[in-house]
């Protein structure tokens, strides 16, 4: 056999894909900091972690990261994508680009992404339930309605109101200032 | 209709039979193991469950590396790690754990450390990220109910900090379980009512969860099935061997079933009242079963109407309209819970149970932070816990 014919295979990359899943988890870190002040749904929820309890959402193996802090008053700090994995209380995997691009850009519920085994974590689960409430809440701001009910079994219950106002908020100095 | 995407992971093997244990020494040459700790439970013990192993052993030129008999009613991490450190003094190279859910989630922390490394069980707990096959070990179950000798979890108590840890792995799973019927031969009726329950809801719950298969589908049928023709009887005759036999190998099927498709909110508020009012898990299940399978009864009719069929038979199921059935499911839950009442005292309702009104709040309030309502069809707020809270305190 001519085992020339036969050479390894390096992975591709998918460098839209990859840019994005980054760029989003960008736009979620700093929503969660900015809904995490003003957001009473959110807030109720953080003030349930821990002080200093630290979630990071990391894609596998190196497509991206985002953590995100608890502060002493009750808030949630964007600590950006290259925290110290082994520092945080919780790691949060999406397991491959694929199922990290759907569920960044609204195409997957994190419910479905959980039950078809897209994510897997390190640390205290105790706050997961939590924590999927507020991912839930963040991207209710961020996608449109209609987007946001494929996504969830219910809608959180935010006024109309408010969602508009916080979401033009979020994405005018949310997200480009953390505030 | 199938789903987009599943996964399903049932590497255990599965040896039932009224002298199943028999065959256990067989089973670790053939796994290349032959040294084992073996890990129980005191109640065990007393029953002489612990005995039938061990005689299993005579002749078999296998040395035991150690008996412990100690694990307390709620596993410990701690008591894992010494466990641990045990069966490295005792140069064990497998483990056998008899008993129910905590004796085997023991068995399950000490096999990461075993085969890991490490110290503290602590340092694993997660979902999905153990790296590697772990060492084989082995089980004989002596309840038919958790399910636990073929789920990919252990709820690992930390008693420093106050906290159940969770551990979820396919390589938790054990090499082969033992469904013995000597060994759920002594368990009390209404033991035997409560542990019934649990596997009906884990076989239920699975079977309408958002992360159901068709290969966890089966399992759930089955179960379902072996529970709805043989708990009664078993309840009001506890000698009778071969229904103690279907009841396990039920209980096995349904772990199987929700091991690989998650319960929902029977179980979040089952915990949540373990946690706020003590009430036994089965006892729990067995009182919220009817009131879940009606909170999703919007969402998920067609699937509860399908349960009718294993639950109550093919002539009830041929007798009730189409469009009836989902309730005629929950109906016969109900007359299930009724008749194990009658002849077991088993509690129907958070009221009998000895929950007091005002804890339901507390109750509800947890229920809504439990894992398992994530893969609930219905989404559980904290108004819809407190409701089903309210309604299963004073109804059956």
């Amino acid at each position: 056999m001519d085992t020339a014919a036969y050479q390894p295979i390096a992975p591709a990359r998918k460098p839209f894909k990859r840019a994005l899943n980054k760029t989003v988890l960008f736009v979620l870190g700093r929503s969660l900091q900015s809904l995490s002040r003003r957001d009473p749904l959110i807030k109720h929820e953080v003030a349930g972690w821990p002080h200093d309890f630290t979630l990071m959402l990391r894609i596998r193996p190196d497509g991206g990261a985002m953590a995100v802090t608890r502060t002493a008053t009750g808030h949630l700090r964007y600590l950006g994508a290259n925290y110290d994995e082994s520092k945080a209380d919780v790691v949060i995997y999406l397991k491959s680009i694929e199922t990290a691009f759907a569920m960044l850009t609204g195409q997957l519920g994190i419910d479905v992404a959980y039950a078809q085994h897209g994510m897997c974590a390190r640390g205290d689960l105790s706050y997961t339930v939590s924590v999927v409430r507020v991912l839930n809440i963040t991207e209710a701001y961020l996608f449109p309605a209609f987007m946001s009910r494929r996504l969830m079994k219910r809608l959180p219950p935010i006024p109309g109101f408010r969602k508009h106002y916080l979401r033009i908020r979020t994405y005018l100095l949310g997200i480009a200032f953390g505030k | 209709m199938l789903p987009s995407y599943y996964e399903f992971s049932f590497p255990v093997k599965i040896i039932s039979g009224h002298t199943a244990l028999n065959n256990l020494p067989a089973e670790l040459i053939q796994s290349n193991v032959q040294r084992p700790l073996i890990v129980s439970d005191p109640g065990v013990t007393k029953a002489g469950l612990a005995k039938i192993v061990i005689d299993a052993f005579a002749e078999s030129g296998l040395t035991i590396g150690a008996l412990y008999d100690q694990v307390p009613p709620e596993s410990s991490t701690l008591v894992v790690n010494q466990l641990a450190a045990l069966y490295r003094e005792r140069e064990c190279d497998t483990i056998i754990a008899i008993g129910g859910g905590s004796v085997i989630d023991t068995a399950k922390g000490i096999n990461i450390l075993v085969s890991l490394g490490g110290s503290d069980v602590r340092n694993y707990r997660g979902a999905e990220t153990l790296p590697g096959p772990l060492r084989p070990f082995f089980v004989a179950p002596t309840t038919a109910g958790t399910g636990s000798e073929v789920t990919n979890s252990a709820v690992i108590a930390d008693p420093e900090k106050g906290v159940k840890m969770l551990f979820v792995s396919e390589y938790l799973m054990p090499r082969t379980a033992f469904i013995d019927s000597r060994m759920t031969l002594t368990l009390p009726p209404k033991l035997t009512a409560a542990t019934g329950m649990d596997a009906l809801t884990h076989a239920m719950e699975a079977y309408i969860s958002i992360q159901k298969n068709p290969l966890s589908d089966a399992f759930a049928w089955q179960a379902i099935r072996l529970i709805g023709a043989n708990l009664r009887n078993v309840a009001q005759n506890p000698s009778d061997q071969e229904g103690r036999l279907a009841l396990a190998n039920a209980s096995t099927m349904a772990g199987t079933a929700f091991s690989n498709s998650m319960v929902g909110c029977v179980h979040s508020m089952g915990h949540a009242t373990g946690a706020v009012a003590h009430v036994p898990h089965g006892i729990a299940m067995n009182i919220f079963l009817p009131f879940g399978l009606e909170f999703n009864l919007e969402r998920r009719a067609d699937l509860i109407a399908d349960l009718l069929l294993p639950l109550a038979g093919a002539d009830v199921y041929a007798a009730t309209p189409a469009d009836q059935r989902a309730r005629q499911t929950i109906a016969e839950v109900r007359r299930l819970k009724e008749d194990l009442h009658a002849s077991t005292g088993l509690a129907r309702s958070l009221q009998e149970a000895g929950v007091k009104p005002e804890q339901l709040e507390d109750i509800a309030k947890l229920a809504i932070n439990d894992g398992s309502a994530m893969m609930n069809p219905e989404e559980l707020r904290v108004e819809d816990a407190l409701a089903l809270a309210k309604r299963a305190y004073e109804h059956g």
